[in-house]
């Protein structure tokens, strides 16, 4: 399976998101994709199989958005959390990581052409060092894509990206970069795995739980949060829609609390401007040292 | 062009039924709800003691921290202090209330004398706020802590952390120290249940780092929450699963 899955849209399908279209569009949506074991509970298949069928999911879902104008899309894919599950399924889910990260450096040519940004989000210092090879490759190789961009949470939680933020802060207080009176929450945001990004405008999770679990609590302060029944390898075009429909219905009310919050902004000075770009520099070392590795 | 003048039309014919529906609904709903209080005024109180009791007995867990979350809406004292009312008749120990405009804070002193009016005089009610604390030692009979919730309590708290670290000499912290700072600060344990207001399901930048487990229940209003609704979202809080990553 593939990561860029060819367009299966029936023609009614594609006029309905014609229709939506003309009304306000996320830029950028979050996904926690829950239900692969569920699912794989009910269809009686083994958890990796459930798993697989929701790597398939997410590549449709892809082009869903692609089709729908989103241009920016965040997964959560594996929790840090999630490596106290067994061996065994840890195992699993590392295997198929390791597989699909290795698809995508086969597909380059289509991810290039594509012009697909993958960034991986998280501490990967906690992964096996031949995924991070294989991770710290892929985002050198894509990271001047603009056309598209994927953010895959792996080995992440929102605290401790938080934590890590804060660190780095802290550092650059210690080697005079930054002083105590730059730290504000622009700075914090600015020093997260996701400072590239803009925040989600819609986040949807799947399969009926009503929970963030540790995912993009700091950049989901003025998003619509979607929680739907459906488990996450049966998500369909319709859902997707429906969470869309929801958020234009609304968005005229979080653009409201956006322009009330946006009153007071601050110009960053070139000394913020300075560390940030060294820290932004540092992170791309670091990759490299990965993937030389 | 001619399709782009269609796909306009039909895009607001769209969002027109479903704003109608909309309607519908809510209308239905309340006139429902109308009917439901009719018949509970005609019930026997003892009737009525009895179906909420058993609903109660399905309550087998209770959040420690309630948490409301105003939205737009503005905040009605009355029925806040029904909520507090509640959570003391449910053992709720711990309930706070987000309101991004400050509003409420503004209100507190109001909030306070409308709380005291209705509590009976066996309840504690220890309120939180920089106002004045009003703990009292020695206490016996039901007890519950009340706080007011402003956006300076959230992303800001976690950079005066971070100046507060880095004007100190421990470099050796993590996500186990920062959320025991944090605590220190935010007074109360993260909240367990979530009650949204309004049709717009956003956070409003309430405290981030508080909800990492929280669940999310949306209302329709401050309003519309009745003792029987509330005790349904209880039993709906206390069916949920949390597998904290397993």
């Amino acid at each position: 399976m593939t990561w860029i899955a060819d367009s299966s849209l029936t023609v009614f399908q594609r006029f309905c998101i014609n229709v939506l279209k003309c009304g306000p569009v996320p830029n950028h949506i979050a996904f926690i994709m829950d239900g692969n074991r569920r699912y794989a509970k009910k269809t009686n298949v083994e958890k990796s199989e459930g798993h697989s069928k929701g790597f398939e999911k997410l590549s449709e879902c892809l082009q869903w958005c692609k089709e729908l104008g989103i241009k920016e899309v965040t997964v959560y894919a594996f929790s840090i959390e999630n490596f106290k599950r067994s061996e065994d399924e840890v195992n699993t889910l590392m295997q198929l990581a390791r597989e699909k990260f290795q698809k995508l450096l086969e597909e380059k040519d289509k991810m290039m052409e594509e012009g697909i940004c993958i960034r991986v989000i998280g501490n990967l210092s906690l992964l096996p060092s031949d995924i991070r090879k294989l991770i710290a490759e892929a985002m050198i190789l894509t990271k001047d894509n603009t056309k598209a961009v994927l953010n895959v949470a792996f080995s992440y939680t929102s605290r401790d990206e938080i934590t890590n933020s804060m660190k780095e802060i802290v550092k650059g207080v210690d080697d005079g970069e930054v002083t105590v009176e730059d730290i504000d929450e622009d700075l914090i945001s600015q020093c997260l795995y996701t400072n590239q990004s803009p925040n989600p405008e819609v986040l949807v999770r799947t399969s009926g739980e009503v929970r963030l679990s540790d995912f993009l609590l700091w950049q989901s302060s003025n998003t619509y949060i979607c929680f739907t029944d459906v488990l996450w390898p049966e998500f369909c075009i319709w859902h997707l829609l429906a969470c869309v429909f929801k958020y234009q219905r609304c968005c005229h009310d979080l653009k409201k609390y956006e322009q009330e919050c946006n009153i007071n902004k601050n110009v960053k000075s070139s000394r913020v401007v300075n560390f940030l770009e060294n820290l932004q520099r540092r992170r791309l070392e670091l990759l490299a040292h990965y993937a030389s590795a | 062009m001619w399709s782009a003048c269609l796909f306009r039309a039909l895009f607001f014919l769209a969002h027109s039924i479903y704003t109608v529906f909309e309607y519908i609904h809510g209308a239905v709903d309340s006139v429902i709800n109308a009917l439901v209080a009719v018949c509970h005024e005609v019930l026997s109180p003892t009737e009525k003691n009895k179906q909420l009791q058993r609903e109660l007995e399905k309550v087998n867990k209770t959040p420690v921290h309630l948490t409301v979350l105003l939205g737009h809406e503005e905040p009605s004292l009355k029925d806040l202090a029904n909520l507090v009312l509640w959570c003391l008749a449910t053992r709720i120990s711990f309930i706070s209330f987000y309101d991004y405009k400050g509003t409420l804070k503004k209100k507190e002193e109001e909030f306070r004398y409308e709380v005291d009016k209705k509590k009976s005089k066996a309840d504690h009610v220890i309120w939180h706020s920089s106002l004045h604390s009003t703990y009292k030692n020695g206490f016996i009979g039901k007890k519950i802590h009340v706080k007011v919730l402003t956006e300076e309590d959230s992303k800001n708290s976690v950079a005066s952390l971070t100046r507060e670290i880095s004007l100190g000499k421990d470099r050796e912290f993590g996500i186990e120290s920062v959320s025991h700072s944090l605590r220190k600060q935010f007074e109360f344990p993260d909240p367990d249940l979530g009650l949204v207001c309004g049709k717009t399901f956003s956070l409003y930048s309430y405290p981030p780092w508080q909800v990492r487990v929280t669940e999310f229940f949306t209302v329709k209003s401050v309003r519309s929450i009745t003792f029987s609704s509330f005790v349904e979202d209880l039993v709906r809080y206390s069916n949920c699963d949390q597998r904290l990553g397993k």
